[in-house]
């Protein structure tokens, strides 16, 4: 058996970006397509979590100003910047057998990106719960869901970013950890590359393999999105992920009715 | 309104209220921790609308939205926390 990987990326468009992030574990839940991970980038885009509130975080007129797309997500956590030289992974797992909490995420899926680092020849290691930390730096911040049927995790990770910028567009925590060392978490963040010879197409197969391991898959493949997957994205893209609600106004999924509805409809054929 | 800002073991709580007559008549809650389900945070803020301002029973509408919730550094305690914070107008 060997575990599903895919690159889909659309980096120009961070709002069909995070669209299909969220698409893969709906297809996953409802059975259309096996355990996926997928690796993908944004080029220039800030990303904040499902509880917090765009203007609290993000720098709103450096971010236009920088061209960078604001574009909230489905899982909690805090804001982050993308470019090409962050690497996201997310993986998407059926939830039926497996334990519905977060401790089960953090203590088993986050020695994927781990262990993949570690193959590098960096020493990684886990600090502050979820944050993936080499020589006291933290170079990959995780987050999770468990929704619609699925087991999702992500992480970005950061190889080779611009941290001026991101230093820039993100209100505190990130200035803070990068400017003046930090108040509340213990340790600033930086690039893989920084720390060693390493490039994002390194650590892709790395994380593949990693995560294979991890999961029980003697391999992996490299699989395309499925029509259906690319289905349920475009609702997501049309119906919340370029709506003003969504990634300005906090609402809550259930805000988007119609997304929801589509979706029930693509799962039940 | 006031705004109180609370550091959990991992991840900010931002509460900001507005209390009229002793009770609560609006209540947002953000910040950078990670609640399962997620919407329960939602029905927490929900619940909190009409509550008495009291630790007592912003506890008990706390503890009925987020019962069964899975939280990760994250506790039912520092939300009441931050919500009495906020409804002290403290800043955290």
């Amino acid at each position: 058996m060997s575990l599903r990987v895919v690159t889909f990326e659309e980096p120009e468009d961070p709002h069909f970006n995070m669209a299909a992030e969220e698409a893969i574990p709906r297809a996953r839940g409802c059975d259309i397509v096996g355990d996926t991970l997928r690796l993908w980038r944004n080029a220039n885009a800030v990303i904040i979590g499902y509880f917090q509130r765009a203007e609290e975080e993000v720098n709103l007129d450096v971010a236009e100003a920088m061209g960078a797309a604001v574009v909230r997500r489905f899982t909690g956590g805090g804001a982050v910047y993308h470019d090409l030289g962050n690497l996201n992974y997310a993986l998407s797992l059926s939830a039926s057998g497996r334990p519905a909490s977060l401790d089960y995420v953090f203590s088993e899926l986050l020695r994927g990106p781990v262990e993949a680092l570690r193959s590098l020849g960096f020493s990684a290691e886990v600090q502050n719960v979820n944050d993936v930390v080499v020589s006291g730096r933290k170079v990959s911040g995780t987050a999770a869901t468990i929704s619609w049927g699925s087991v999702f995790f992500h992480g970005a990770m950061l190889v080779s970013t611009d941290l001026a910028r991101l230093a820039s567009v993100l209100k505190v925590p990130a200035k803070k950890l990068i400017d003046k060392g930090v108040s509340s978490v213990k340790y600033r963040v930086t690039n893989l590359s920084e720390l060693g010879r390493v490039t994002v197409d390194d650590i892709v197969g790395r994380l593949a393999e990693s995560f294979s391991k991890l999961l029980g898959y003697n391999s992996y493949r490299l699989s395309l999105l499925t029509p259906e997957e690319l289905e349920i994205a475009n609702v997501l893209y049309n119906e919340k992920y370029t709506k003003r609600e969504w990634n300005y106004e906090r609402a809550p999924h259930r805000a988007f009715a119609r997304a929801e509805g589509e979706i029930a409809r693509v799962c039940k054929r | 309104m006031s705004v109180c800002e609370v550091k959990a073991r991992k991840g900010l709580i931002r509460v900001k209220v507005v209390v009229d007559e002793d009770r609560i008549v609006n209540v947002s809650i953000t910040g950078d921790f990670m609640v399962l389900p997620e919407d329960s945070v939602f029905e927490a803020e929900s619940r909190l609308i009409g509550v008495r301002a009291t630790e007592s029973e912003v506890r008990a509408a706390l503890a009925s939205a987020l019962s069964g919730a899975s939280m990760t550094g994250v506790t039912v305690d520092d939300f009441v926390n931050a919500v009495m914070c906020a409804v002290r107008g403290e800043k955290g």
